[in-house]
């Protein structure tokens, strides 16, 4: 059996708190970041294949799909 | 537009230029559906961890094709549940009324901004396959919905109110957790829109907020289905709500709005056998592909007549006054 939302936060210092928090403002840079560079890219592949009628494979890589559209 | 029910206008065809280069598992047999034994639902498409699911891959291509309007909230909501654990005050409150202290948690989440709290037990219907929670009580928290902006279902401002909904329920959520802690019980905020531990619709029939619906939604008197959940799971000792019978299976029998409304017809017209039980399904392999290429469609929930504003206690009590009284 396992929980997903563990409880660990219930047990952490003030400054483990802060190392926490931090790590998490990171990990939403640099999800953001991937957004708005790779998530672009993908999003232009995709728009293109919905244009050339083509189909864009979400298990696969998107330079796949760019290729199929050259 | 109010107090009208919600025509969406030209809502784009079910044809798809994404897909699988090599297909998953149905989701419907993943969901069980035409299973005859009783068993816990399993993780399909969203995720909050763990090992990859099935459709994955879509989950992945839903969120980076979102736009940037709806991500904004996704972020800010996982934000605020960084705190949906904390500390537990050393001295603990007691307990001599649960009935007392549920109305105060009640009182409480209504001044943080919940418009629905109910109360009830944590059972095994309520958790994932593989799942366990170490709280006995949930307190479920239901917040509206902006109909201005969800009368543009299935398109971007609607995604982006759903999204926001989500955000504004976890700060109530994350509150409410915390002002539980502080008198010396745990509890643990629940209000992330992807699959954790909990399925947030059977805790709140069970806590008393309305029933299933046959878009596979919940629908309450207050709101119909133009509402969000969340939830804090505790140890405090609560007095619990029970589910109630608002007349939704008799409008739900009749009634085809959301089957007409649904552009890639995935609302069965029928109760479809679920693991073990007979209940109202949506069909997931025709209903995910058009949520994702519509950034989350919902024009089931906005089209439903319970969901018009101020509508729903005179149709309860139309439908349950319409009822054969047993002799």
């Amino acid at each position: 059996m396992r929980t997903v939302d563990n409880a660990a936060s219930a047990r952490q210092s003030r400054w483990q708190k802060l190392r926490s928090d931090a790590a998490l403002l990171l990990r939403f840079a640099a999800m953001t970041l991937y957004y708005f560079t790779e998530g672009r890219r993908l999003r232009r592949i995709y728009r293109a294949c919905e244009a050339r009628g083509e189909v864009f494979w979400v298990d696969d890589d998107p330079a796949e799909s760019e290729r199929r559209l050259r | 537009m109010n107090n009208e029910r919600i025509k969406p206008e030209n809502p784009p065809p079910p044809t798809y230029a994404f897909g699988y280069r090599h297909p998953p598992r149905s989701g419907n047999e993943i969901n069980g559906l035409g299973e005859t034994a009783k068993r816990q639902p399993r993780h399909v498409f969203h995720s909050a961890g763990g090992p990859p699911l099935d459709w994955q891959a879509l989950d992945d291509f839903f969120g980076l094709i979102s736009p940037w309007s709806v991500l904004r909230h996704v972020i800010g909501n996982a934000w605020q549940l960084r705190n949906k654990d904390g500390p537990v005050n050393d001295t603990q409150r007691a307990v001599d009324d649960p009935a007392a202290m549920a109305a105060e948690i009640k009182d409480g989440a209504r001044a943080l901004g919940a418009e629905l709290v109910g109360i009830t037990r944590v059972t095994d219907d309520v958790l994932y396959e593989g799942h366990s929670v170490p709280f006995k009580f949930a307190i479920s928290l239901g917040l509206s919905m902006d109909r201005e902006q969800m009368a543009h279902v299935p398109q971007e401002p609607a995604a982006a109110e759903v999204m926001r909904a989500y955000k504004e329920i976890s700060r109530i959520a994350v509150g409410l957790g915390k002002q539980i802690r502080a008198m010396g019980w745990p509890a643990r905020a629940y209000g992330n829109p992807n699959s954790t531990d909990i399925l947030q619709i059977p805790l709140a029939v069970n806590a008393g907020f309305g029933q299933l619906g046959k878009h596979g939604s919940m629908i309450s008197k207050e709101f119909g289905s133009n509402f969000r959940l969340a939830a804090v799971l505790t140890d405090l000792p609560l007095a619990c709500d029970e589910p109630v019978d608002i007349g939704v299976e008799d409008l739900c029998l009749s009634c085809r709005r959301c089957v007409v409304d649904c552009p890639p017809d995935a609302i069965y017209d029928e109760k479809q056998l679920i693991r073990g039980e007979k209940k109202w399904y949506v069909d997931f392999d025709k209903c995910i592909p058009y949520f994702v290429k519509t950034n989350g469609c919902a024009i089931c929930i906005e089209v439903c007549p319970w969901s018009v504003p101020g509508r729903g206690p005179s149709l309860s009590e139309k439908l349950l006054a319409k009822r054969p009284v047993a002799p």
